[in-house]
C-alpha cells in the first residue's frame, strides 16, 4: 500500500484518505454513520465490516458514488465530467470487453456473483474487500466416536440428516450432543440446494425489475420441513445402541425396527408423557429424545453464538457441527488442536450446493463527485484493496503467522506464491470446499431492505415452526409472503399495488383531519382561558418593564425555539417524502400514511404498547407511591434504606440496561434463569408429581409473554428511587396534626390513608401519571438497548425506531410520530390544564 | 409515623403491620443491593468465574479459584495448547474445564519437601538462564513491584525507545508456534525485537517449549487415545499416556519397528524444522540438489540473484546447502521446503528442549540416583524428565499467595485508572462539560423565571405553554435535522453541542416561576424604596431566598450532564473529547467483562457520593403541587 501516493502533492494516501470501517462504538442496529454522511463529514473509502446487507444499506442511503467511470472508460463532457445517456444509463466508449473499453483489469478476477452485487441498476457501487462462503465445521473427533468417518463428511443432506442423528446418539442425560448448530446459513443452504431462493427478479412491462418474494414456494415448504426434522424428530437409543427414529413431524416414520418388531406409541407422540412400546421393550417417557440440533433460529444473534462456541469447542464436543467460513476455522484452530477440527463443503441438495456469498465491499463517498481529485486518488486506494495484489499480500502475512490460519486460504493461493508445504497440509475436505467454490457462491438479493424485512418475518416463523409440532407453516408461509411482498414494493418505491388503496387514503383523511381539528379547537380555549385569568394578583403587566422582561426570557426562548421547535418544523413535511440524508428527497404524497395503516406490524405494535403500558403505569406508577408510603411510616434504618432504593438511579440508564441484559440471559447461568430454578425445585419438592415443571432455562427478554413483563421490571428496578423520593418529600410535608386530628375523632387508618394521605398527593400523581403514560409510549430505549427489535416486546415506539433506523425509511418514522403525537395529544393536553391549575410550593420535608 | 399512629403502633397488629413494613423493605432492599453487590464482584471476574452469578468473591478463599485466575494470566502469552501438557492433563484443554485444579495438579507439591522443591525449580531457572531462545515462551508471573501489563514486549519497547506505550498499541507481536512443522520466523524488525525482549527476561519469566507434548499429542491422534493399541503397535506395555514413550532426539535405538516407524513419521511430518538442522555428510552431498530446487521452484540460478533475493552471502546458503535454516524468511521457507521433502529423518540432527534440558541436567547431577535423591523424584531414564514448571508455579503461588490476591482483586480497576483518568480525559472532559452546563442553565433558566414571575409579561400562559409543549413530541424523529441544524451552527466537536440543546428547560422554568411567586412581594417593595436597581432585586433577594429549589435545579443539570451519552456519540467526533458515560461504555465493550463493571463502578461514585451527601438538599428543595 505504500505505493499509494498522491500524485499531485507526492504524500502518502494515509494522510488524505480515511477508511474506517465503523463508529468506535457499535450500537444494535444503529449505524451512526447516517449523521455522519448526511453532515459530509463521512471517510472517503466507505468500507463494511459487517457484510454485505450493510453495503447495500449504503447503497440504498445513497452514500456511495458510482464507481463505473473508473472501471470502464467513459465518455465526458467539456469539463470532463462522464457522461450519460437520455435514458440513464452510462455513454460508455465503444471497446472489446462486452463492448467497453476495461481501465481496470481486476475486474475480470472477481468472482461473478460479487460482481453481480456491486452492480445495481447498472450502476456499480463497490468492490470486495474480502470474501468468503459458509462450508461445513466439524469435529472429527465427534463424527469418530459417533461412527461416522472423519474424512467423509456429509456430502448430501441426506447423509448430513443421519450424521446429525448419530452425533445427537452421543448424549446423556447430563451432557446434551447436538449434531449441528442450528441457525439461518442451515436454512439458506438447504434452499439453495434445492434450487429454491428467498425471492426472484422479474422484468415489469416497464423495463424495471420487480422483485418477487418466494418465501411460501414449495422449496420454501420443504426446508421448514427440513428444520422441524431436526428439531422434532423424536428418537430412541435402541439395544444397540444406535439411533431409531419413532416419529417425524411431518411425514410417516417406518416404525419397523430390524430387530426389535414393530413399535407403537402409547399416547400422542408429542405430549408429555407418551411412551413408545416394541413387543418385549417398553421406552418411557424421559427415554425418547427429541431433536438432533442446537436450535438458535430467531434467538439471540450474538450471544447465542459465544453460547455455541463453548459448546464446540469443549473437550467432549457438544456441537458436532456447523456451517460457517474458513475464517472462523481459522479462528478455532489458533487456540484448539487442530487435529480435531475440520472443514469440508456445505451439504448438497438435488440442484447442488448453494451458500450466500459473504464478505466485505468498500465504496466511496458520494460527495467525491464534487472533488475529482481526491476521487481519483481515493479509487487508488480502493482499488488497491480489491486487486488481486493485496490477496497476496494477505497471503502472506497469513502464511507468516502460521497458527492454523494458513489453512484458510485457498491451496491455488498457496501454491502460487511458494507455499506447498503448507497447502501439503490442507485437507482433502477442505480442498474440496475451494475447488468447489466459485460455483456454489450465490449472490445475496439486492432489493432495497430485503434481509431486514424478510428476517423481521421469517425468524418467528422459524422459531415457531421448529418448536411447534402443531405449527401450520404453510399458512403461515403464505401469509408472511404476502406480507413482505406489501414491504418490498413499498421500499421499491412501488405504491400502486397496495390493495383498497382509495379507501385507505379517505379513512386516513378523514381520521387524521378529525383529531387536528379536535386538537386545534382545544388548544385554541385553552389559549383563550389563559388569556382571561391573568393570575392572583391586581397589578396588571407593568409596561415599564416589557422591555427588560423580554430581554431576559429571550435566551431560553431562543434556545428552545432553534433547539426544539426548529429541528421538529423541519422534520415535519418528511412524513411526505422519500427522505434521503444526502438530498436526493422526493414526495411522494400519502404513500407513507398508507403503508402505515395497511401494515399489520404497526397494528400489532400498538396492542403490545397497551400491553407494556398497562404494566408500565400498574407497577411503574404506583411501586414508587407504595415505597415511599412504607417508608414514611418507619424511623430506624431510613437513611441506609433509601439510599439502597436509590442506588440504582446512580449508574448511569444504558449501562444498567447492559447489566440487566446480562441478567436476563437465556442461558443457565444468567442470574434470572438460576433464580428461576431455585423457585423450580422449591416447587418440585413441595407439589406433586404430575404438577413438576421442568427446569429449562428461559429467554425471557423474547418470550412472548414474558418479555414486555421483563422489561418493565428494569424499568420499575431502576426508577424507583427518584419517584420515591419526589413522593417522600410529598408525604412528609403532610402535617402530623392532621393524622392525629383524624385518629382522635376515630377514624381508622384506612380512612386516614385515603382522606388525608391520597387528598395531598393527588394532583402530583395526576401529573405524573399523565406524564407516565406519556412516556411508556415514547419509550423505545430501554426496550431497545434489552431486547432489540424482536417480536416479544416489539411495541409501537420499537416499531417507529425500526422504521427510521432499521429500514431507514424516515419518512414512515415521521408519519408514525405524527400519529403517535396525536394519540397523546389528548394527554399532553390535560395535562398542562392541569398544569395551569396548581401552584407549587416547596416540600416541608425535613428529614 | 404517619398513617399507622404512634399509638397504634404499641398494639400487637400494629406491632405487625409494622413488622411486615420492615420485612417488605429489606426484601426489596436485597433485590436492589444484589445487583450491585454482584457488579462489584464482577469487577474481579475474568474468563474462570465470569459466568458464576454468585456476590461472593470466593477466590479470596478458595484456592482452586484463584490458582486458575492466578495462571489464566500467567499464560496469556503462551499457546493455549500448552498448558494440559505442562501439567500433563488428557481430560482438559484449558482451565475453565478443571474445577478441582489446585488439588489436583498442584497440592501434591504440598508434601515435597522444601529443599527438593527449591531444587527441582533452580535447576529448572539456570537451564533457562542459558537456553536457546528459539525454545522459549514468555511467561507473566506475578512481580510484586510490577503490574502484569508492565511486563510485556509494548510497554518495554516503549521504555527502551522512550516513547508512550500508545505508540505501540497496534503492535502486534511475533509468536513462535512450534506445533507447526513448517513455522518460520520472520526475521525482521519485530522478530529482532521479540529475540530482544526474550533475551532481557529474567529465567523466571521464561517457559521452555515441550517437544514431548507433540510427540504425545501426534501419538494420542494416531491411535485415538487407545492405549491398548498403542501398546500393540509399539510392543511395549505403558499403563499410561503420561509415563511413555517418551521422544528422544535419536532414532530410539533397540525400538520396535512400530515404534521406529512413528518416530519417523512424527520427525517428518510434524516436527518443527527450526529445530532441526542437518549432518554435515547428508548436508554435502544434498547441496547439488539444493541448487537445483533452487533454480526449478523459484529461479535462481546464480549466487548473485540468492545474494540479491535473501541478503545472505553465496557461501551461507548458495554454495552449500546450510545446515541450519538460514536467517531470512524468503531462505528458511525453501530450505524448510527442501528438507522436508528431500532430506530422511536419519539425515537429521534434532534438538529438542527436553534433550536439552536433561543434557544440562547431567552436568549439575552426576547420575540418574543422585538427581532424584536431589530433586525427591523416581525417574527410572534420563529420558522421562519434564520441566518442573508446575513446581515453579506452585512456589510463586505459595510465596506470592496475598499479593496475587490483591492483583486480582484491584487488577482492573488499575487498568480503568489508567485508562479514564492516565492516559484519558474522560473525567476532565466531564468536569468541563458540568461546568458549562451549570453555568449555561443557572443562568437561562432562572432569569427567564424571574421575567416571567416579576415583571408579568403579557401572554405569561401561552409563553408557558409555548414552553412546555416541546415536551410531548417524540424525539428521535427530529435527530437527523437536529444533527444538521448543529452542524450548521458549526458546533460540532464542541462542548456547546452538549449544552445549548437542553440549556433551556421548560419544566425548570415552570417551577422557578411557580418558586418565586411564592416569594413575598413586600420585600421587593421595601428594597425599591429603598432604592435598589432590578438587577440588586434579584441578586439579594431573589437569588438568596431560592437557594433551595436552585440547589434543585443544579442537582439536575449535573446529573444530566454527568450522564450524557447520546449526543456526545453523535456530535463529538474526537474520542479524546468524551465523557464520562461514553468512555465507560465503549470500554465495556471493548474490554473483558471485568475490565467494564469496573469502570462502571468507578464511574458510580461521583453520582453515589452526590446523593449521600445531597439528600437532605433534595429533599427540601422538591417541589410540590396543590390545587390552587
Amino acid at each position: 500500500m505504500s505505493e499509494v501516493v498522491d500524485p499531485a502533492t507526492g504524500r502518502p494516501w494515509g494522510e488524505l484518505i480515511r477508511i474506517e470501517a465503523d463508529n468506535p462504538l457499535s450500537f444494535p442496529g444503529f449505524s451512526l454513520k447516517i449523521l455522519n454522511f448526511a453532515a459530509g463529514t463521512g471517510e472517503e473509502v466507505v468500507a463494511t465490516s459487517t457484510g454485505i446487507t450493510q453495503f447495500y444499506q449504503y447503497r440504498d442511503q445513497r452514500f456511495l458514488l458510482p464507481l463505473n467511470p473508473f472501471i470502464w472508460e467513459i465518455n465526458r463532457d467539456a469539463k470532463g465530467r462522464p457522461l450519460r445517456l437520455p435514458d440513464g444509463s452510462w455513454d460508455y466508449v465503444a471497446g472489446p470487453d462486452d463492448g467497453r473499453v476495461l481501465l481496470w483489469p481486476d475486474w475480470k478476477n472477481l468472482a461473478p456473483a460479487y460482481r453481480e452485487m456491486v452492480q445495481w441498476r447498472g450502476d456499480l457501487y463497490g468492490l470486495p474487500i474480502s470474501s468468503s462462503a459458509n462450508g461445513l465445521l466439524f469435529r472429527r473427533d465427534a463424527f469418530t466416536s459417533a461412527g461416522l468417518d472423519p474424512d467423509h463428511p456429509p456430502a448430501t443432506w441426506d447423509e448430513f440428516l443421519d450424521a446429525c442423528l448419530r452425533i445427537s446418539a452421543l448424549s446423556t442425560p447430563e451432557f446434551p450432543v447436538f449434531g449441528i448448530q442450528l441457525n439461518a446459513s442451515v436454512i439458506e443452504s438447504y434452499l439453495l440446494g434445492l434450487g429454491g431462493n428467498l425471492a426472484r427478479s422479474e422484468t415489469t412491462p416497464d423495463g424495471s425489475t420487480r422483485w418477487l418474494s418466494s418465501v411460501a414456494s414449495s422449496e420454501m415448504i420443504r426446508t421448514v420441513e427440513f428444520i422441524r426434522r431436526l428439531t422434532l424428530t423424536r428418537w430412541i437409543i435402541d439395544d444397540q445402541g444406535r439411533p431409531f427414529v419413532v416419529h417425524l413431524p411431518d411425514a410417516p416414520a417406518d416404525l419397523v425396527h430390524p430387530t426389535l418388531g414393530e413399535g407403537r406409541w402409547e399416547g400422542a407422540p408429542y405430549a408429555a408423557g407418551s411412551r413408545f412400546t416394541f413387543p418385549g421393550r417398553t421406552y418411557a417417557a424421559n427415554e425418547i429424545r427429541t431433536g438432533m440440533a442446537f436450535n438458535q433460529l430467531g434467538g439471540q444473534a450474538t450471544e447465542g453464538n459465544v453460547k455455541w462456541y463453548n459448546l464446540f469447542t469443549e473437550q467432549k464436543p457438544r456441537i458436532g457441527m456447523s456451517l460457517n467460513t474458513p475464517e472462523r476455522f481459522g479462528d478455532f484452530l489458533a487456540a484448539f488442536d487442530p487435529d480435531l477440527l475440520d472443514f469440508a463443503p456445505a451439504p448438497a441438495g438435488p440442484a447442488g450446493r448453494g451458500v450466500f456469498a459473504q464478505g466485505d465491499i468498500a465504496g466511496l463517498n458520494y460527495r467525491l463527485a464534487d472533488d475529482p481529485a481526491t476521487a481519483r486518488l481515493a479509487w487508488n486506494v480502493l482499488s488497491y484493496l480489491a486487486s488481486s495484489d493485496y490477496k497476496t499480500q494477505i497471503v502472506h502475512s497469513y502464511a507468516r503467522e502460521g497458527e492454523g490460519i494458513a489453512e484458510t486460504i485457498a491451496p491455488r493461493l498457496l501454491v502460487a506464491n511458494g507455499y506447498d508445504t503448507i497447502a501439503e497440509r490442507v485437507s482433502p475436505s477442505l480442498r474440496e470446499y475451494w475447488a468447489g467454490l466459485d460455483d456454489a457462491v450465490r449472490p445475496v438479493i439486492p432489493a432495497k431492505n430485503f434481509q431486514a424485512i424478510t428476517q423481521q418475518y421469517l425468524n418467528p416463523l422459524f422459531r415457531e415452526a421448529s418448536l411447534n409440532p402443531a405449527f401450520d407453516y404453510r399458512n403461515a408461509l403464505a401469509a408472511a409472503q404476502e406480507q413482505i411482498q406489501a414491504r418490498l414494493d413499498f421500499a421499491a418505491g412501488d405504491y400502486s399495488r397496495v390493495k383498497h388503496r382509495g379507501l385507505v387514503v379517505v379513512a386516513m383523511v378523514v381520521i387524521i383531519a378529525g383529531v387536528l381539528i379536535a386538537t386545534l379547537y382545544a388548544i385554541r380555549s385553552m389559549l383563550h382561558k389563559a388569556a382571561a385569568s391573568t393570575g392572583v394578583t391586581t397589578l396588571g403587566p407593568n409596561p415599564r418593564y416589557q422591555v427588560m422582561a423580554w430581554a431576559l426570557l429571550s435566551p431560553a426562548l431562543l434556545l428552545i425555539c432553534v433547539f426544539s421547535y426548529y429541528p421538529i418544523f423541519k422534520a415535519l413535511p418528511v412524513a411526505f417524502q422519500d427522505y434521503s440524508v444526502t438530498g436526493t428527497t422526493t414526495w411522494v404524497g400519502t404513500a407513507n400514511f398508507v403503508e402505515i395503516f395497511t401494515n399489520p406490524a404497526a397494528w400489532t405494535a400498538l396492542l403490545k404498547t397497551a400491553y407494556y403500558m398497562t404494566l408500565s403505569i400498574g407497577f411503574g406508577f404506583f411501586a414508587p407511591v407504595v415505597l415511599a408510603i412504607l417508608m414514611n411510616e418507619i424511623r430506624a434504618f431510613r437513611y441506609f434504606l433509601r439510599t439502597v432504593y436509590y442506588l440504582p438511579a446512580v449508574i448511569a440508564g444504558i449501562v444498567m440496561l447492559l447489566l440487566w441484559q446480562r441478567f436476563f440471559e437465556p442461558t443457565p447461568n444468567g442470574l434470572v434463569n438460576q433464580i428461576w430454578f431455585g423457585c423450580i425445585h422449591i416447587w418440585n419438592t413441595i407439589a406433586p408429581a404430575s404438577l413438576e415443571i421442568a427446569r429449562q432455562p428461559v429467554d425471557w427478554l423474547r418470550h412472548p409473554v414474558w418479555g414486555i413483563p421483563a422489561v418493565v421490571f428494569v424499568g420499575v428496578w431502576g426508577g424507583m428511587g427518584p419517584g420515591m423520593l419526589i413522593y417522600l418529600a410529598a408525604l412528609k410535608s403532610i402535617p402530623e396534626d392532621l393524622y392525629e386530628a383524624a385518629e382522635l375523632d376515630g377514624a381508622g387508618w384506612g380512612a386516614r390513608f385515603y382522606h388525608i394521605t391520597l387528598s395531598y398527593l393527588r394532583p402530583l400523581l395526576v401529573i405524573n401519571l399523565i406524564g407516565a403514560v406519556i412516556g411508556a409510549f415514547q419509550a423505545s430505549g430501554n426496550i431497545l438497548a434489552l431486547a432489540g427489535n424482536f417480536p416479544a416486546t416489539y411495541t409501537f415506539a420499537v416499531h417507529l425506531w425500526f422504521e427510521t433506523f432499521g429500514l431507514g425509511n424516515f419518512g414512515v418514522g415521521t408519519a408514525l410520530s405524527w400519529v403517535m403525537a396525536a394519540i397523546l395529544m389528548g394527554f399532553t393536553l390535560w395535562q398542562l390544564r392541569i398544569l395551569r391549575n396548581v401552584e407549587f410550593r416547596r416540600s416541608q420535608a425535613d428529614d | 409515623m404517619a398513617i399507622i399512629s404512634i399509638i397504634d403502633r404499641t398494639n400487637p397488629k400494629g406491632r405487625l403491620a409494622m413488622l411486615a413494613i420492615y420485612a417488605v423493605l429489606f426484601l426489596g432492599a436485597i433485590s436492589m443491593l444484589y445487583p450491585f453487590l454482584l457488579m462489584l464482584r464482577m469487577t474481579t471476574s475474568d474468563p474462570i468465574d465470569q459466568t458464576s452469578v454468585s456476590i461472593l468473591p470466593r477466590y479470596l478463599w478458595e484456592e482452586n479459584i484463584s490458582a486458575r485466575k492466578y495462571l489464566l494470566k500467567q499464560y496469556r502469552l503462551v499457546p493455549a495448547r500448552q498448558l494440559p501438557a505442562i501439567y500433563g492433563a488428557r481430560d482438559w484443554s484449558n482451565l475453565n474445564q478443571v474445577e478441582d485444579f489446585y488439588d489436583r495438579h498442584l497440592a501434591p507439591f504440598d508434601a515435597l519437601p522444601a529443599e527438593k522443591l527449591a531444587t527441582r525449580i533452580a535447576d529448572y531457572e539456570a537451564f533457562k538462564a542459558q537456553a536457546d531462545l528459539l525454545q522459549l515462551y514468555p511467561l507473566a508471573t506475578y512481580r510484586p513491584d510490577q503490574s502484569f501489563e508492565d511486563f510485556f514486549i509494548v510497554n518495554w519497547l516503549a521504555r527502551r525507545e522512550g516513547v508512550s506505550p500508545k505508540t505501540y498499541q497496534f503492535y502486534e507481536p511475533i509468536h513462535a508456534d512450534f506445533a507447526r512443522r513448517d513455522w518460520v520466523p520472520p526475521f525482521d524488525k519485530s522478530w529482532t525485537q521479540w529475540q530482544d525482549w526474550l533475551a532481557q527476561l529474567p529465567p523466571s519469566q521464561r517457559l521452555a517449549a515441550s517437544a514431548h507434548a507433540q510427540w504425545q499429542a501426534y501419538l494420542a491422534e494416531k491411535y485415538r487415545g487407545q492405549l491398548p493399541a498403542l501398546n500393540a503397535a509399539h510392543a511395549t506395555a505403558y499403563s499410561d499416556f503420561n509415563h511413555g514413550p517418551w521422544f528422544s532426539p535419536e532414532p530410539p535405538a533397540q525400538a520396535s519397528p512400530g515404534l521406529l516407524a512413528d518416530w519417523t513419521d512424527f520427525v517428518t511430518s510434524r516436527y518443527p524444522l527450526v529445530w532441526q538442522s542437518l549432518r554435515p555428510s547428508a548436508a554435502e552431498t544434498a547441496s547439488a540438489d539444493w541448487r537445483d530446487y533452487l533454480a526449478q521452484s523459484v529461479a535462481i540460478t546464480t549466487a548473485d540473484e540468492w545474494t540479491r533475493r535473501t541478503g545472505l552471502p553465496a557461501d551461507q546458503g548458495y554454495t552449500n546447502l546450510p545446515l541450519a535454516m538460514p536467517p531470512d524468511q524468503a531462505a528458511a521457507r525453501w530450505w524448510s521446503a527442501f528438507v522436508a521433502t528431500r532430506i530422511p529423518a536419519s539425515d537429521r540432527v534434532i534438538t529438542s528442549p527436553e534433550a536439552d534440558f536433561t543434557a544440562f541436567l547431567r552436568t549439575r547431577h552426576p547420575d540418574l540416583a543422585s538427581l532424584n535423591a536431589a530433586w525427591g523424584t523416581d525417574f527410572a531414564t534420563w529420558d522421562s524428565i519434564r520441566f518442573p514448571q508446575a513446581e515453579a508455579d506452585y512456589a510463586v503461588i505459595k510465596t506470592h499467595a496475598n499479593g496475587i490476591l490483591w492483583d486480582i482483586s484491584l487488577g482492573n480497576y488499575r487498568t480503568v485508572f489508567k485508562a479514564l483518568v492516565l492516559e484519558g480525559r474522560a473525567f476532565s472532559n466531564t468536569a468541563i462539560i458540568l461546568a458549562l452546563s451549570i453555568l449555561t442553565s443557572l443562568t437561562v433558566n432562572p432569569i427567564a423565571a424571574y421575567a416571567l414571575s416579576r415583571f408579568r409579561v403579557k401572554g405569561t400562559q401561552k409563553i408557558l405553554i409555548f414552553l412546555l409543549a416541546t415536551l410531548a413530541l417524540p424525539g428521535e424523529v427530529a435527530m437527523v435535522p437536529g444533527f444538521l441544524l448543529v452542524r450548521d451552527l458549526h458546533l460540532i466537536d464542541t462542548y456547546w453541542a452538549l449544552v445549548l440543546p437542553t440549556a433551556a428547560n421548560a419544566f425548570s422554568i415552570f417551577l422557578l416561576k411557580g418558586f418565586f411567586d411564592s416569594l413575598p412581594q413586600e420585600l421587593y417593595e421595601a428594597a425599591l424604596i429603598d432604592g435598589a436597581g432590578e438587577f440588586t432585586l434579584f441578586t439579594r433577594i431573589t437569588i438568596p431566598l431560592s437557594m433551595p429549589i436552585l440547589a434543585v435545579t443544579l442537582l439536575g443539570t449535573v446529573t444530566h450532564a454527568y450522564n450524557i451519552f447520546m449526543p456526545a456519540v453523535m456530535y463529538l467526533g474526537d474520542t479524546n473529547m468524551w465523557p464520562i458515560a461514553t468512555s465507560i461504555y465503549r470500554i465495556g465493550q471493548t474490554s473483558s467483562a471485568g475490565v467494564g463493571m469496573a469502570a462502571l463502578v468507578v464511574s458510580s461514585i461521583f453520582p453515589l457520593l452526590v446523593f449521600v451527601f445531597c439528600q437532605r438538599i433534595i429533599m427540601r428543595g422538591i417541589i410540590l403541587p396543590s390545587m390552587k
